[in-house]
């Protein structure tokens, strides 16, 4: 029981529970779903789980603005609706894996994944998990990573979710989806159309001159999904899950640009089928996954298309085997195949990657004290790249204090474009690899009906050969020539209780990230010693959420600090602070049918910002939405 | 069951929990580190009379931060930017030349589309002249006429300098890059093409061209009026009147050299090629050795002033922090260096 509450509260408080929390278990006639790995995230890792209340409120938005606000993770945007890429704990973009139900999405070319074409569509769970997980998941899970899943539910019945939003800028989103959860099988669909003007005011009114509006912004997304399982038994499940996804958009210039009329469109399938076998001693998934994807560029409407297209083929087997009452061998076996081509080389260029790896976990006999020791090697094309190893503990000390500790060996191999780009690619480039080491300490106290939860955590990381494209004689090349240091401070505080009937929820996170190049590259270089740039020093959110019967009010604002843009930190960009206010109401039930009203102001205070250096980003802007929710419960079959 | 202790007793629970709140608050002030950047020191430059180098440097692409330098040769001292002080306004998106004419100094935005005139010693922007693709290099054809080579436009942009105003194109194949006047002809080199563009300044129109290497971009004059143009991996000098190429130098493969100057007396051409290069113009060869080796600089930008004879060559370093100048005496000897903008390509002498 004691386990399932706090299941239960990992979901509906985005608590940050260790250990048997970490399996995000949906629990129905003692079968359960488990999300891949996950079950086995580490002790010593810290995992922030996105709590569903939150969820609901970026239903409307894409994955960027979700971890931008509400996570540590540094989202890069380029505008409304344009590019969005992460730094997390001072890594660049393709030091962030995100993966969808366990598959890592991240382009093969470019190592990264555009935040902006990932609407929050596409799953029903989000989890950051902090620092090096490069054993479980493999290359470049280094700053962290983003657990995305689309978890099936058994005997749910019939559900239908409609939502229909408007906001500013011409700003419109309609989704639904449809699904019939039996017993032993659920089917669902589902889909989406969002576009937006975003020709947003880009000058202030109280300055000068007429109104300046972006430009050349628009942008038009449709998906649709679909998953199916069915279990027989109580041993057996499989299922299969398909993205598709087609994004039109026109990509601005900088505010110092006159005119620009490029466009970009995006097609995606994404199609995943997966085994799961519960037996007596071990628990084992078989999993595969085919990824399309393919990007069009045209500078302007004369100008000749750019094609890049890539495919991947992931297939992995784990097992989970339960060695004896405190004791659990995960073993995985992982073959990720991709095939890309684009302008860089038009022909077209293949990769193979093999890895073994394994997590060794042991409880203690009273729960206290929980350790893991995990391992990988992969092998790319054949070759053996760095072996990399983690060790982590969970220490309660106290029933209201535990104590964490993580040490990591980390990779990542080069991309297509490092490798392969005509001129330049380096085919002599190495893996970047490095050291990570994780502190942490989790207060949790609930005193006269006050929950207090807080944590700190400090990470250090050293990555050499990091991957940097230098100038050359002829051309720039990719070379493993720096050298990063990353270190840190987090904290996240919540406080939750309740005042009568009011219920209260306040959230106070803080970071600190240093990451700087120690190693100079030529000899002018002054860029040893200084933070990279593009990596805030100092960032954090403060959020207040109040709950009364149906209607929730939620305030959050949220601080971004010095940016550098030069290397030598000459450059920067301003820091700051930004208000988002939501309101929602639920009406009350009709029947099956739940009608919940939704309204959101982003940047309340007009404040003038700048992610990215001359990329203009929104004033004032409002979005409100309606969405209507259909349930027939399961009927019990006799 | 019996309980494991993994703390014998609870003093030294109780220091472990001491301990690790230490540990905690070291952490908290050792990571500390401040991020507010320092100003700039800087001692004010005024724009006499007296001398001096402005230096552009273009920035990155689609990043908007293309400042002007200047370096003063009386004082030695330099102004990292003079164009935002000045105008309270970021200048705009790669600068890629400048050029002062009429007392008037033109500098072409290459990625903001535009053409910004400025006052040479105020540096406050008197005009704008906007409506072209993607400008490189401006040349005054006659008081009232420029003409705006174009990388995209397939097109010469004329420009009228008492309004400000283009007032009309010369169609003309493939990306233009540098030019230079003589005889009343503008000759313009057209990389993609292997040509240099013949120009009557009187009609506007394109009335020969002459094949050179590929990849022609710089081009300058002699002191006999013959005209030198550098390609990818050949140097050409052709008659401006007969239009006809004298001599065409190879350089070997897996060099690139670039930015061909001249210097004041106009007998001796400099160029980029990792390090720089010099070559009297009445070689019979091209150099095999630098005259300033670029040991481990990665030089980008190359410049001559045409009075005192200095030679400028700036270090770009990554391209994306402050780039160092050099500048050197006709015998090679450092004479000064000092920090200039990101990405330091272009020097306009004063």
């Amino acid at each position: 029981m004691k386990r399932l509450l706090l299941s239960v509260g990992a979901g509906c408080m985005g608590i940050f529970l260790c250990g048997q929390a970490l399996t995000y278990t949906v629990q129905l006639k003692a079968f359960e779903v488990i999300a891949p790995r996950i079950a086995a995230t580490l002790p010593g890792a810290k995992l922030l789980v996105v709590d569903s209340a939150t969820l609901s409120r970026y239903r409307n938005t894409d994955l960027g603005q979700l971890l931008a606000n509400e996570t540590p993770v540094f989202v890069k945007s380029y505008g409304l609706g344009s590019l969005a890429t992460t730094s997390f704990r001072g890594g660049s973009a393709n030091h962030t894996a995100v993966l969808w139900n366990g598959f890592n999405i991240g382009s093969p070319m470019n190592g990264q994944l555009d935040l902006s074409l990932v609407p929050m569509q596409v799953a029903n769970s989000v989890a950051v998990a902090y620092g090096s997980s490069t054993a479980l998941w493999g290359s470049g899970a280094i700053g962290g990573t983003i657990l995305l899943n689309d978890l099936p539910r058994f005997n749910d019945g019939t559900r239908v979710d409609a939502c229909v939003s408007f906001g500013s800028f011409g700003d419109q989103r309609q989704q639904v989806r449809v699904q019939h959860s039996a017993a032993i099988w659920t089917v669902a669909l589902g889909a989406f159309n969002n576009m937006a003007e975003n020709d947003f005011r880009i000058n202030k009114e109280a300055t000068d001159g007429p109104v300046q509006r972006q430009r050349n912004a628009s942008f038009e997304q449709r998906g649709l999904l679909g998953d199916a399982h069915f279990r027989w038994g109580q041993k057996d499940r499989i299922g299969i899950h398909a993205w598709y996804q087609h994004t039109d958009r026109y990509v601005p210039g900088t505010t110092l640009e006159a005119n620009s009329a490029a466009r970009q469109i995006d097609g995606s399938l994404r199609l995943t089928a997966d085994w799961q076998h519960t037996g007596r001693g071990a628990t084992t998934n078989a999993r595969v996954g085919w990824f399309h994807e393919e990007l069009e560029w045209y500078a302007n409407e004369q100008e000749h298309v750019a094609l890049s297209l890539s495919r991947t083929v992931i297939a992995e087997l784990e097992t989970r085997i339960r060695l004896a009452k405190r004791h659990q061998l995960h073993i995985g076996l992982n073959n990720t195949f991709a095939h890309a081509l684009s302008d860089g080389y038009p022909q077209g260029q293949d990769q193979d990657r093999s890895a073994l790896f394994a997590a060794y976990r042991y409880t203690s006999a009273n729960d206290r004290f929980k350790s893991s020791l995990s391992a990988r090697q992969e092998l790319l094309d054949g070759i053996a790249v760095p072996f990399t190893y983690s060790v982590g503990a969970d220490f309660a000390l106290r029933p209201w204090l535990l104590l964490k500790a993580q040490g990591a060996k980390v990779y990542r191999v080069p991309t297509f474009n490092d490798l392969f780009w005509r001129p330049g690619g380096n085919p002599d480039l190495r893996a970047e690899n490095g050291y990570t080491g994780d502190l942490g300490a989790v207060l949790n106290v609930t005193w006269k009906g006050i929950s207090f939860r807080s944590e700190v955590a400090w990470f250090e990381r050293l990555i050499d050969d990091w991957i940097q494209w230098t100038p050359g004689p002829l051309y720039w090349s990719p070379q493993n020539i720096m050298q990063v240091w990353s270190r840190g401070v987090e904290t996240n505080t919540t406080v939750g209780f309740n005042v009568g009937r009011v219920g209260v929820k306040l959230g106070l996170m803080t970071n600190h990230v240093v990451s700087t190049n120690q190693v100079r590259t030529s000899v002018n270089d002054a860029s040893v010693d200084k933070q990279l740039i593009y990596v805030p020093m100092y960032s954090g959110h403060a959020k207040l959420g109040v709950t009364y019967k149906d209607l929730s009010v939620t305030g959050l604002v949220r601080y971004t600090g010095y940016r550098f843009t030069s290397t030598d930190n000459r450059e920067y960009l301003d820091p700051f602070t930004l208000a988002d206010l939501w309101v929602a109401y639920r009406l009350p039930p009709l029947k099956s049918c739940t009608v919940s009203l939704q309204a959101q102001c982003n940047n309340l205070f007009a404040t003038s910002y700048e992610v990215m250096l001359n990329r203009p980003m929104p004033y004032r802007s409002y979005q409100a939405g309606v969405s209507v929710q259909f349930h027939r419960p399961q009927r019990r079959t006799p | 069951m019996k309980k494991i202790l993994l703390f014998p007793s609870p003093m030294f629970k109780g220091i472990a929990l001491q301990f690790s709140t230490a540990i905690l608050c070291m952490m908290a002030l050792v990571y500390c580190r401040k991020d507010k950047p320092e100003p700039p020191e800087e001692t004010p430059v005024v724009i006499g009379n007296s001398g001096g180098v402005y230096i552009t440097n273009e920035g990155n692409f689609q990043w908007g931060n293309a400042t002007v330098s200047y370096f003063d040769l009386a004082t030695g001292n330099t102004a990292e930017d003079l164009f935002q002080p000045a105008n309270g306004s970021a200048l705009g998106d790669v600068c890629q030349s400048m050029s002062i004419f009429n007392g008037k100094g033109y500098l072409v935005m290459n990625n903001s589309n535009k053409v910004v005139v400025v006052d040479p010693q105020s540096f406050m922007a008197t005009a704008t002249i906007t409506g072209f693709d993607s400008p490189r290099y401006l040349l005054p054809v006659s008081h009232s006429k420029a003409y705006v080579t174009d990388f995209y436009a397939n097109s010469i942009g004329v420009v009228d300098l008492a309004n400000n105003t283009i007032t009309g194109g010369i169609p003309c194949p493939g990306a233009t890059e540098e030019l230079v006047l003589a005889y009343g002809k503008a000759f313009v080199t057209a990389p993609q093409r292997d040509k240099v563009y013949v120009i009557s300044t009187a009609t506007d129109q394109i009335i020969d061209s002459i094949t050179v290497g590929s990849g022609a971009a710089s081009i300058v004059q002699d002191t006999n009026g013959k005209i030198w143009v550098l390609c990818n991996s050949s140097l050409s000098r052709f008659d401006p009147v007969s239009h006809l190429v004298e001599a065409t130098f190879n350089f070997p493969s897996a060099t690139s050299p670039w930015r061909l100057r001249i210097n004041g007396a106009h007998d001796m051409l400099y160029f980029l090629d990792n390090g720089v290069y010099r070559m009297p113009i009445t070689a019979t060869a091209v150099p095999t050795s630098p005259f300033i080796p670029a040991s481990g600089r990665n030089f980008y930008g190359l410049g001559v002033d045409p009075t005192e004879g200095s030679i400028y060559v700036a270090d770009a370093i990554d391209y994306v922090q402050r780039g160092v100048v050099y500048r050197y005496a006709t015998d090679g000897t450092e004479r000064a260096n000092f920090l200039a903008g990101i990405v330091p390509g272009g020097f306009c002498f004063n």
